[in-house]
């Protein structure tokens, strides 16, 4: 029997579980990689869309100026918001707990990121000029009494700053998007139980259907107010129900505070301009400044 | 600086997982001893990330054990095996 050797392994501190409140923007953050890389896909979808309804609408069968434009926007900032914060501590600058891990694979994301930038570039150059820039003659005056003529493509300025517009977003997006692609699923804190109310793939579902709910309103409607609307409808909807499954109040004191004074606001502006309302009309704002009242008083309550 | 095991490339195993349990340490705990993120820590047990040369020595020191202890080209045998053919 061989003798055995006892180490004497130094043991750190223990670590005090972080108790914090849970928010709509935990609800939504992306954890596991199948998440992450579906909403990754979805992204230059949306800003292809985006592009097209910007340069050429009528291949949409859009109008000029039309509200999907802005509606596809908005989703594309709550579709890179989350990405950016299901990779939060890779994509932070001088993140206090980035280790050799997390810089070695945002390297690799960079490096990744710059080819598929370049193709990106190279196939928007080729889709300029051979489809969507027109190509004029123009006359030129090579002297006095002597003109001559020109061929090339015609760019106005507001297209350069939209192609400009384009390659920043992309630039932006790429790094981000190959990184939320490639990294692992994220462990969960083993100190922290984390409640998220919702799985994510109903989560995500949830989420794209308002999402997709919106557009398609919006094309119809022509504004990107459905976009907003079923958004924060679905944002609101899926806080509460983390924070209820955290075992926190669905609304906390602040937000309930702060959701008074605005259907407060709203409530007194909307009866100020519209004095000659209707009876019904006149219901609907004492029910809003009832409900104004009411949260401010749970607010108040709840301190 | 690390890398991520690739495909092609041999892949590299380790024991963090039994040495942890062993000690009855968290991710975290020893992600501290050894300076990582307790993320990163879980990406090594999992065999998702190959530890940089510094960090391996690190994880050596901790836990008192030479590198091939800990790490190998080849999966390990269960330690209890080890144990018990010693023991033989």
């Amino acid at each position: 029997m061989n003798e055995t050797a006892v180490v004497e392994v130094p043991r750190p501190e223990p670590i005090e579980p972080v108790e914090r409140v849970m928010t709509w923007r935990d609800a939504v953050t992306p954890v596991s990689r199948a998440s992450r890389r579906r909403w990754t896909a979805v992204y230059p979808l949306l800003l292809t869309g985006a592009g097209v309804a910007v340069a050429a609408p009528h291949l949409l069968g859009l109008g000029e100026n039309s509200g999907v434009t802005f509606g596809l926007l908005i989703v594309m900032a709550v579709v890179f918001g989350m990405l950016r914060r299901g990779t939060r501590r890779l994509t932070a600058v001088d993140h206090p707990e980035l280790d050799e891990r997390d810089a070695f694979a945002r390297a690799q994301a960079f490096r990744a990121a710059y080819p598929l930038l370049l193709t990106v570039l190279i196939l928007t150059f080729l889709a300029l000029f051979l489809v969507l820039l027109p190509e004029i003659d123009r006359t030129t005056r090579e002297g006095p009494n002597i003109t001559g003529s020109e061929s090339g493509f015609f760019v106005t300025s507001v297209g350069l700053i939209g192609v400009l517009l384009w390659g920043f977003f992309w630039a932006v997006f790429l790094p981000t998007g190959v990184l939320a692609w490639r990294e692992p699923d994220a462990l969960e804190r083993e100190t922290v139980t984390r409640a998220r109310g919702v799985s994510e793939p109903v989560r995500d579902a949830l989420l794209a259907s308002a999402l997709a709910v919106g557009l398609g309103a919006s094309l119809v409607d022509d504004t990107s107010f459905w976009v907003l609307a079923l958004l924060l409808v679905v944002l609101a909807a899926l806080g509460g129900l983390a924070r209820r499954a955290a075992g926190e109040p669905a609304l906390s004191a602040a937000t309930k505070g702060g959701l008074g004074v605005a259907l407060l606001l709203i409530g007194t502006a909307f009866a100020l301009v519209t004095v000659d309302a209707g009876l019904l009309t006149w219901l609907v704002v004492l029910f809003v400044v009832a409900a104004g009242f009411t949260l401010i008083g749970l607010a108040l309550k709840g301190r | 600086m690390g890398r991520k095991p690739k495909e092609e490339q041999s892949q590299l195993y380790n024991r963090l997982a039994v040495l942890r349990a062993e000690r009855q340490l968290t991710r975290q705990e020893l992600a501290d001893a050894v300076g990582v993120n307790y993320q990163t820590v879980g990406y090594l047990e999992r065999g998702d990330y190959s530890p940089s040369l510094e960090l391996a020595f690190r994880l050596s020191a901790f836990f008192g054990l030479p590198i091939e202890a800990i790490f190998a080209r080849e999966p390990f045998a269960p330690m209890s095996d080890q144990v018990y053919a010693q023991a033989e």
